[in-house]
C-alpha cells in the first residue's frame, strides 16, 4: 500500500491534507460531505456540548468516580437510536456514562458494497442483519441523529485496519473519541496488513483527532489493547505505551487506556498501573507535554459462557475488577455476548447490574500488598525490557523498532489470526488464574521474570498433578465460558 | 475407511477475524486423525473451494462467530457446485445470527442453513468430540 518507510513523525498539514483528498475521502460517496473540515469542526463543537469525552473522562479520574460505558451496534439508525434512548431511559445512565458505538464488520474491512446490501437486508427482514452500524454507508448526517439522540459522550469503535473515513465522519457528528492504535488492530481483526502500513493509517486518526482537539473539540481517542483476549499483561501494556508514543507524536493530548483483562485481579490491576505510569513516564521522556491517560477495563475477550447465570458472574467480576483498582473506565459486556450481538434489554440489565455492583463496594479499593507490588515490579520490568529494546533498535524511533521487533520475533502473542505475528509465545494459567508464559518463544524476557512465571506455573502443575503442554493451553482457552 | 484418507478444510469465513472455534477444532480433529488445512480468519469464499480443490477435501468447515455468518455463508455450494465439489460436505457453526431472535430460533437457522446447501449447522457450544463423530458419521469412517 505504501512506499515510504514509516517513521514516527507526525504528518505535516500538506501530508494530512493530501490523505485526506486522495485516499480517505474518495472511498466512499459520504465522503464528500465531510469535504470542508473546518465547517466539520463547529459543527462537532456544538453537537458534543456538554457530552465531551475527554472532559467527562478527566472529570471522572479526578473526583475517583466511574464512568459505565455499554456497547451497542445495530444495522439501522433507527435501531440505534431506539436503543440508545431506551437504555439510557431505562437505566439512569445519564450523566455518569458513555457509549461504545460499533460498526459492522464489512464497514471495518472498507467492504461498503457489502454494508449496503446489509442494510437493505435488514429492512426486508425486519431486523439488524449486520452486527453493527454502517457509519460509512449512512454518513455524517445520519450520525448526527445519533448524537442528538444521546446525552452522553460517544466514543466510535474505529477498530480493524483502514478507518479513517469512518473516524472522518464520527468525530464531524460530534463523536468525541475515536481510536489510536497500531498493533492492536494488527493482532484482533487483521491478517495479511504490515504494521507499517497500520502504523502509517493510525497516524492519520490521531492527526485527526488532535486537529479536532486544536479547533477546540476536546477529544479522548481510545489506545486499545484489547488483542485476542489470550496475551500476557506484559504485552498489553507494551502495545498500550507504543501506542501511547505514537499517538502523542501527532498532537493527541488525552488518551482512554481501553485494557482488555484476564480476570486475575492483583494481576489486572498491577497491569493497568504499570500501563498508566508508563505511558505517562515514556510521552515525557520523549518530550510530549501535557498528555493525559485516563484507565479502563474492557471485559475478558476470551469465549463467554452460553447461559445467562455464568454470564452475570462475568459480567459482576469484570466490574468488580475496575472498581477495586479504581480505574474510571468500565464497559459492560452483556448476557447476549455468547450468543448474538448485544440486546438494548441486555445492555440495560448490564448498567444496572454493574451500578449496583459500585453501590454495595463503595469505596472499597485493592489494598496494597506484596504480592501486588511483586506482580507490578515483573511486569514493569517486562514492559522496560521491549520498550527499551524498541527504542534501541529503532533508533529512538519507536515505530521503526515495533515493525522491527516483530519482523525479528520478539515482538509475540498467540492466537492470533494476524499472519506476521511470529506466534511462538504459549500461556497458560497459573493456580490462582494468571497468566503466565509456559513458553515465551523469543520474547527478551528478563531471566527474574522468566523464572517468575514458570515457578508460578509450577505451583499449578503441583496443585493438578500434571505437566503444563499444550493441552493445558487449548483448555485454558475455554475456561472462562465451560458450563458445569 | 479411515479418518487419515480423509481431509477437511477449515476456516473462519467473511470479514471476521475471530480464530478460536477454527483453531480449536483444527487441533481436535488433527489428533482424530484427519488431514486437517487450516485458513485462519477473515477467509473469502472462493479461497474455501480453492483450498477444497487443492487438497481433495471431503468436508469444508466454516466458523463464523460474528453474527453474520447467514450472509457470509450465501451461495458456497453454488461455488462448490460449480467448482466440482457437488458433495462436499458443507458444516458451520458459531454465532452465526447477529440478532438474538433468529439466533436463539434455533429451528430457523437450521432451515435456512438446509436451504443454503449446508450439511450441518452447530451452536457454538458444539464440542470437538461432537463434529469427529458427525463427519465419521457422513463419510463413513470406521469408529
Amino acid at each position: 500500500m505504501f512506499t515510504e518507510k514509516v517513521a514516527n513523525k507526525r504528518l505535516t498539514d500538506e501530508e494530512f491534507f493530501r490523505i485526506r483528498r486522495e485516499e480517505v475521502l474518495s472511498q466512499w460517496e459520504t465522503g464528500k460531505d465531510i469535504e470542508n473540515l473546518q465547517e466539520c469542526i463547529a459543527a462537532a463543537k456544538e453537537l458534543s456540548e456538554g457530552k465531551n469525552h475527554a472532559l467527562r473522562f478527566l472529570e471522572a479520574k479526578r473526583n475517583g468516580t466511574f464512568i459505565l460505558i455499554p456497547q451497542f451496534g445495530r444495522a439501522l439508525t433507527e435501531y440505534m437510536i431506539e436503543g440508545i434512548t431506551y437504555v439510557e431511559s431505562e437505566t439512569g445512565l445519564v450523566p455518569d456514562g458513555a457509549w461504545n458505538l460499533y460498526s459492522d464488520s464489512y464497514t471495518r474491512k472498507k467492504e461498503f458494497r457489502k454494508a449496503a446490501a446489509g442494510i437493505e437486508r435488514s429492512r426486508k427482514e425486519g431486523m439488524s442483519m449486520l452486527n453493527g452500524w454502517p457509519i460509512v454507508n449512512f454518513g455524517v448526517e445520519e450520525a448526527r441523529k445519533i448524537t442528538k439522540a444521546s446525552k452522553l459522550p460517544l466514543h466510535f469503535v474505529t477498530c480493524d485496519e483502514d478507518a479513517r473515513l469512518a473516524s472522518e465522519i464520527a468525530l464531524a457528528a460530534g463523536w468525541t473519541a475515536n481510536s489510536v492504535t497500531s498493533l492492536q488492530e494488527c493482532i484482533s481483526h487483521s491478517t495479511t496488513i504490515t504494521l507499517a502500513d497500520e502504523i502509517r493509517l493510525m497516524q492519520y486518526d490521531a492527526r485527526l483527532a488532535a486537529r479536532y482537539q486544536e479547533g477546540g473539540v476536546p477529544q479522548c481517542p481510545w489506545n486499545t489493547s484489547h488483542l485476542t483476549g489470550y496475551d500476557s499483561p506484559g504485552y498489553h501494556s507494551f502495545v498500550h505505551v507504543s501506542e501511547a508514543v505514537l499517538a502523542a507524536e501527532q498532537g493527541v493530548k488525552c488518551q482512554f487506556l481501553s485494557h482488555g483483562i484476564g480476570m486475575n485481579l492483583l494481576q489486572d490491576i498491577a497491569m493497568i498501573r504499570v500501563s498508566e505510569k508508563l505511558c505517562y513516564e515514556y510521552c515525557a521522556r520523549m518530550g510530549y507535554e501535557g498528555v493525559e491517560f485516563v484507565a479502563g477495563v474492557f471485559p475478558f475477550l476470551g469465549a463467554w459462557p452460553p447461559r445467562d447465570d455464568e454470564s452475570n458472574a462475568m459480567i459482576a467480576w469484570n466490574a468488580a475488577i475496575p472498581a477495586l483498582g479504581g480505574f474510571p473506565g468500565m464497559i459492560l459486556k452483556c448476557q447476549d455476548e455468547a450468543f448474538a450481538t448485544p440486546t438494548k434489554e441486555g445492555m440495560a440489565r448490564s448498567v444496572r447490574l454493574a451500578r449496583h455492583m459500585l453501590t454495595v463496594m463503595g469505596s472499597q479499593r485493592i489494598p496494597e500488598s506484596a504480592a501486588l507490588r511483586q506482580e507490578e515490579a515483573m511486569i514493569e520490568l517486562e514492559v522496560r525490557t521491549l520498550l527499551e529494546k524498541c527504542l534501541e533498535i529503532g533508533d529512538g524511533d519507536m515505530a521503526v523498532g515495533l515493525c522491527k521487533g516483530v519482523a525479528a520475533g520478539w515482538v509475540d502473542t498467540m492466537v492470533t489470526p494476524w499472519r506476521h505475528n511470529p506466534g511462538k509465545v504459549l500461556l497458560v494459567r497459573d493456580a490462582q488464574g494468571a497468566v503466565r508464559y509456559l513458553d515465551a518463544g523469543n520474547v527478551p524476557l528478563p531471566a527474574e521474570v522468566k523464572q517468575y512465571h514458570l515457578a508460578k506455573i509450577a505451583e499449578r502443575e503441583s496443585r493438578d498433578g500434571r505437566k503444563a503442554n499444550m493441552d493445558m493451553v487449548v483448555e485454558d482457552l475455554q475456561f472462562a465460558s465451560k458450563l458445569p | 475407511m479411515q479418518a487419515a484418507d480423509k481431509h477437511i478444510v477449515i476456516g473462519t469465513i467473511g470479514s471476521d477475524a475471530h480464530m478460536i472455534g477454527a483453531w480449536v477444532l483444527q487441533k481436535g480433529l488433527a489428533a482424530a486423525g484427519f488431514g486437517v488445512t487450516l485458513l485462519g480468519a477473515a477467509v473469502p469464499q472462493e479461497e474455501f473451494v480453492n483450498a477444497a480443490i487443492e487438497t481433495h477435501a471431503d468436508a469444508i468447515l466454516v466458523s463464523s462467530l460474528y453474527g453474520m455468518g447467514i450472509l457470509d455463508c450465501e451461495g458456497l455450494r453454488d461455488k462448490c457446485v460449480e467448482a466440482g465439489l457437488k458433495n462436499i460436505l458443507l458444516y458451520a457453526g458459531g454465532n452465526v445470527a447477529a440478532p438474538l431472535e433468529l439466533q436463539s430460533n434455533w429451528p430457523e437457522i437450521e432451515k435456512r442453513f438446509t436451504e443454503m446447501g449446508f450439511n450441518r449447522v452447530y451452536r457454538n457450544t458444539v464440542t470437538v468430540n461432537e463434529v469427529v463423530a458427525a463427519l465419521k458419521s457422513d463419510l463413513g469412517i470406521d469408529s
